[in-house]
Parts: structure tokens; sequence; C-alpha cells
């Protein structure tokens, strides 16, 4: 009898042992919970030939792109590109070939499906790890937008967001920038060594979610943080239609924003979790892993040193474009 | 061609490019001449003519001369992006900033029709640029180096290209091979001893990469030069992980790397360390560790064995399992005894008869 005890007890401890290791396998993706959201995306952009000659004009269309946490599907795009293609830092992208007269104008039509995942990470600091060298060098050098030489910056990061824990780092850097955003809408893009300003007795992030992203970005590299910038569209709602008038953009100013919602965020990669959000624009809050599904993501800043015109909607070459229009429609019940 | 007078960095906040008013829309068509020299220089003489689409040249229009001379540094920042990601770390001499060539011949199509127009005169910028710290550079074997150049105005917005690009190898360099990304735009219009010659139409026919492997007897490959002078005072695991302790030797600052090994696979750290400085920093949670390296740069620094086995910390989560565990086994020892124990008890000899 006591053979049979000695016996149930090694089995009950073996089943306790798995569960615990079961426990541990299932860490990364236990560490996230989602909420999914699938959109229906329909865009069309209008092009006209201003040129007094006929042109060939190759238009390079920003896609929705494939990531963990995004699905994306082309439906149609309207004239049919003649290519789809990849930048240096592997964002997809369609060429399509329009052919107008002197005063001509053209319709590009698009719809794409895009579920995405929105997410929240606990990230518990106890696992987190730095990552491997190949990354690290990759992802943490220095751009004409992400000066990590500034020695005004350096001093700042080191001083006020150090940690040896990288997600306590990646933390630290939101909550010092969040307090200091001094919004407004910028036309340009300053770069983080024009991006942050020391006025009445305090530094001030000035500009809008390009700045916010660029000096992220600094920082997380100057701390050796691997990061990027990420690029798309912000929803304000589940259904939702957007608008640009190209003759009229410059002059709205904060205006823009009530019909408007392309986005930058930044990123950074933390083992074992890999890219993290980190969209502080978003209810204006820290937001380390805290990534809504009304994120659509068209692509990622990593390793060009300009940066990328991808971030627009429709590039054309010789043509004008005029108008921009988004309709984005929750399909989810 | 390179399209100017219009936002090229786009805002994301309106994710379009904008047009500037009161500002001529116009373009730049470009040629180049590269120049391979046995000791791993490149001389490269960048030809601009400006223009309208519909084929005017501006070349000698005072406002967009003077445009074009203030952006000649812009200008040779493209150069040196297609030698490398970061221009900073390039070594490049300026052999003519800014210079107006009555004389010369620019080629391009104009408004993509498939014929090549000939603009006479052009703006001309040239550098001489050292490879020998490209990170577009790899080493195949003695003497032979892989050398890829970018078309740096497509990396930056897909509708700008070269126009044209010419490759001149002199003589002690010789060309093994090359080939173009993607493969599906077009090759050489000119191809003869020591010289390539490619006349591009559009974007879509221009390579994004030339790529070339090359034997250049004179050249010595050096990698990314390290930013300071340093060394690893110390390597342990503590409570708090490994934690490893760098001096800069040097009297400037600059960034260097701190790569741990450890059996579950490598850990890398980039700091910055001033001038003189000595830095502790932790790699929290690793419990095991083989060796730390210290690099800069391409160039490795210093080396540390972390010594023998670290001694045993117990992981606040694996505590709290171990013990949970011993809870459990209590419990489970406790009722079973007890059970044996009541079952025990009919089993006892009667004393009643």
């Amino acid at each position: 009898m006591s053979g049979r005890l000695a016996l149930s007890l090694i089995l009950l401890a073996a089943a306790v042992l798995a569960l615990a290791v079961v426990y541990q396998v299932r860490g990364e993706a236990g560490d996230f919970s989602f909420t999914n959201e699938t959109y229906l995306v329909e865009g069309r952009f209008l092009l006209v030939n201003e040129n007094n000659v006929t042109v060939n004009d190759y238009v390079y269309v920003s896609l929705p792109q494939n990531t963990t946490f995004q699905r994306s599907y082309v439906l149609s795009i309207e004239p049919r590109p003649i290519r789809y293609d990849t930048d240096e830092d592997g964002n997809r992208y369609a060429v399509v070939l329009v052919t107008a007269e002197p005063g001509e104008r053209v319709w590009i039509h698009v719809r794409f499906r895009v579920r995405v995942s929105g997410y929240v990470l606990y990230a518990d600091e106890d696992r987190a790890m730095w990552p491997s060298f190949t990354v690290v060098k990759k992802y943490t050098t220095s751009t004409g937008y992400w000066d990590i030489y500034n020695e005004t910056l350096i001093g700042i990061a080191y001083g006020e967001m150090y940690s040896d824990n990288p997600v306590a780092a990646a933390r630290n850097i939101a909550d010092w920038i969040v307090p200091r955003v001094a919004y407004s809408v910028n036309m340009g893009r300053y770069g983080s060594d024009h991006a942050l300003v020391y006025r009445y007795g305090r530094y001030e992030i000035i500009g809008d979610c390009v700045e916010v992203a660029d000096m992220y970005v600094t920082f997380a590299r100057i701390l050796g943080l691997p990061a990027r910038t990420a690029y798309g569209f912000l929803l304000t709602g589940r259904t939702q239609k957007m608008w640009l008038n190209m003759s009229t953009v410059d002059k709205e100013g904060e205006a823009l924003l009530s019909h408007w919602g392309g986005h930058m965020w930044p990123q950074v990669y933390v083992a074992p979790w890999g890219w993290v959000d980190v969209d502080m624009l978003d209810g204006m809050a820290p937001n380390f892993g805290v990534y809504s599904a009304r994120h659509i993501l068209f692509g990622v800043e990593e390793t060009k040193y300009y940066g990328t015109a991808l971030t627009s909607s429709c590039v054309p070459s010789y043509m004008t474009l005029q108008y921009v229009e988004y309709t984005f429609r929750g399909e989810t019940p | 061609m390179k399209r100017l007078a219009v936002l090229l960095l786009a805002v994301v906040a309106v994710a379009a490019a904008a047009p500037l008013e009161a500002q001529p829309q116009y373009w730049i068509a470009l040629n180049f001449d590269l120049r391979f020299y046995p000791d791993g220089t490149v001389v490269v003489e960048a030809k601009l003519h400006p223009f309208t689409v519909s084929g005017r040249s501006l070349y000698g229009d005072p406002e967009v001369e003077k445009e074009m001379e203030s952006a000649w540094r812009e200008t040779a920042y493209e150069i040196l992006l297609m030698f490398s990601d970061n221009p900073k770390t390039l070594k490049f001499d300026v052999l003519t900033q800014f210079a107006r060539d009555d004389e010369a011949t620019v080629l391009c199509d104009v408004a993509g029709t498939g014929r090549v127009s000939r603009f006479k005169g052009a703006y001309v910028v040239k550098l001489r640029v050292y490879l020998n710290t490209s990170n577009y550079v790899t080493r195949f074997g003695e003497d032979v180096y892989e050398v890829k150049v970018r078309d740096s105005f497509t990396s930056l917005d897909p509708r700008s290209w070269i126009d044209v690009i010419s490759f001149s190898f002199e003589s002690g360099v010789e060309l093994v091979k090359y080939r173009w990304e993607p493969s599906f735009a077009r090759g050489p219009r000119v191809e003869k001893q020591g010289y390539l010659l490619w006349i591009n139409y559009n974007e879509q026919e221009a390579p994004d990469f030339y790529v070339f492997v090359l034997k250049l007897p004179e050249f010595r490959y050096v990698g990314q030069p390290p930013e300071i002078k340093g060394s690893i005072l110390d390597a342990r695991i503590d409570e708090r992980g490994l934690a490893v302790t760098v001096a800069n030797n040097s009297t400037r600052a600059g960034y260097a790397y701190v790569v741990a090994k450890t059996p579950e696979g490598t850990q890398a750290r980039k700091i910055w360390l001033k001038g003189g400085e000595v830095r502790t920093l932790v790699f929290p949670g690793v419990r095991r560790a083989t060796e730390v390296e210290l690099w800069s740069g391409d160039v490795k620094l210093d080396t540390y064995g972390v010594g023998p086995a670290a001694p045993l910390v117990v992981h606040i989560r694996g505590f709290y399992y171990l013990i949970a565990l011993l809870v459990v086994f209590m419990l489970l020892f406790t009722v079973a005894y007890r059970v044996e124990a009541r079952r025990r008890i009919p089993r006892a000899i009667p004393v009643y008869p």
C-alpha cells in the first residue's frame, strides 16, 4: 500500500511540474491581451497632369503591411498595378503606370481589408533581455532625423531615462516625453536636433506625431535600445472618413486633424517580445505596449538616413496629387 | 531624375507631398561618373541639369542656380549615401564643391516618353570617397571585395532615380563580375573592358543597387572605425545579473558595444562613454555567462572571461514555484498519510472475542 501511495505522490508531483512548465512556455503569448478589428479600407487619389505635355507617370501607392499584429489584403487597385515592390526597410508598395494628356485628371482607387490586433503587453521586467549584437548594431545607428551624437540629448537620456533593464528604460523614455509634448501640426520634419527646445524653464517637444516619434527613437537608440518609427493611420472610431485637399493643406493648421488621421509612432525592440509599439499620442499616455486596434500600419522606417517618401499615401512623379480620401469601415460585429 | 520644389520628405501628419507655393517646380537630371582606383577610392562626379517637365532647360536660371548651389552639401550627402547607410562614417574629399561646366552634356528622358533628351551644361559636384570604412563593402577573399553602390535617390524617394551612371575601373582594378538589383531592372547599355554604362529611362528600369565583385590589390578594408579605445575591467554574476565594468581609455567620448555570451545566446548593449569614464552596466537576469566582449565600430577592443560557474542565485519567480510545489507536496503527503492511517485501523487485530 505504501508503494501505491508513493507512486500517486510521484504522479501528482509530475502533473504539478508539467503545469508549471506549460505556464512558462506559454508565457510570451500569455503576456498579451488582444482586441481584434477588421476594416474595409477604400481610398481614392486624384492626380492631375498640370504639364503641357503627355506624361507616362509611375505612381507609387503605399499599402497596409503584414506584421505580427496586422494582416492585410489588397482587394483591388485601379488602374491595376504593373508591379508590387519592396523598399529597403521591407515595406511593400504598388507601382501604377498612368498616362495622362495635358490637363487630364486621373483617379486611382484602392480597396484593402485589414485585420488589426490591438494589444496590451504585460511586460514583466524580470523577463526582459537585451537583444543580440546584430539587432543592436542595425537598429541603433544615427540618421538624419535621429542624431544619437547630440550631447544634450545624450545627457538627458543617461541622466533621466537610463536603466539597466530594457523595459524600464523604454518606459522611462515615454514617461519623460509625454508631459513635454507641445503639439502643433508641422508641415516639415524637424528631426531630433530641432524638435526638442528649451523654453519657459523646461524642455518641450514641438511639432506633431513625427517629432514625438523621432524624439523617442533617438533617445532609445542613445540608450542602446533598437527603435524605429511606424507610420499609417490612427482612427478615432471604427468607421471614419478622412480626406486631404492638397491645395489647402498647408493653410489648415490644427483644423487638419478634424478630417485627417495620418500618423507616426515609435516602436522599440525588447526581447523576448520583439517590436513593441509606444504610441504616446493615442490618449497622450506613455503607452509602452498599449496598442489600440485603431492603428493601421502602412510601413516602418528603420535604416534609411533620410526616412522615406512612402509615408505619403500616393507618390506621383510628373503629375500633381490634388486630393486624397480614405474610408475605413469596421467590419467586426 | 530628382523632383525638386516639392516637399520630398512628406509630412506624416499630412502624409502627402504638399506643393510649396511661389516656387518653380522643376526636375534635375542626374548623370554620374564613378571611377574606381586600386587603393579602394572612388571618384564620383555628379552632373546635374535642372529642367521643367516640358523639357525647358533651367540651366543658368539665377534663382535655380543659387538654390542648387546652396544645396551642394545635400548632393554630397546623397553621393556618400551611395556607399554607406551612414555618411558620417565615410572618409571623403571634396574635389569640386559646386561648379558650372558649360560644355558638359547631360542625358535624361524628360517626361517618361522613352526618348532621351540632351541638355547642354551641368552643375558639377565631385568627391573622392574612401571605401575602407564603407558598410557596403564585403570582403570575399584575398584582395577580392563585393562593392555595392546604391541609388540613394530611389532609396529616399521611389520616384527619383539616377538617369545615367557610368563605372570605370582604373588599371589595377579587376572587375571579376557584376550584377544589379532588382533583377527586373535593365542591365548596362554599354559594356566594355573596364567600363559599364547604364542609361535609365525611368525609375522602374533603373537598378536600386549596382553590385560589383572587384579585385583590389592595394585596398585594405578596415570597416567602421572605433569611436573610443576601451577595456573591460570586471565581469561577474551578482544578484542583479551579469555586471560588467568597462572603461573608456581615450579622452574622447563615443559609443561602444558590450556583448555578453551566455549559454542561451548573446545579448548586447550599446553605451555612450565619456572620455575616461568607467561605467558598470548590468544584463539583468543573466545567471550564466562565459565571456564578455567590448566592441566599438567594427573593432573588438577587449575580451573578458566571466570565470567559473556563478553561485546559485534563486530567481524570484522560480523560488515562488518551488515554495508552491513544496506546499502541494506537503498537503498531498498529509492527506495521503491520513487516508493510509485510517485504512490501517480495520486491519488491526480485534481485542474482543
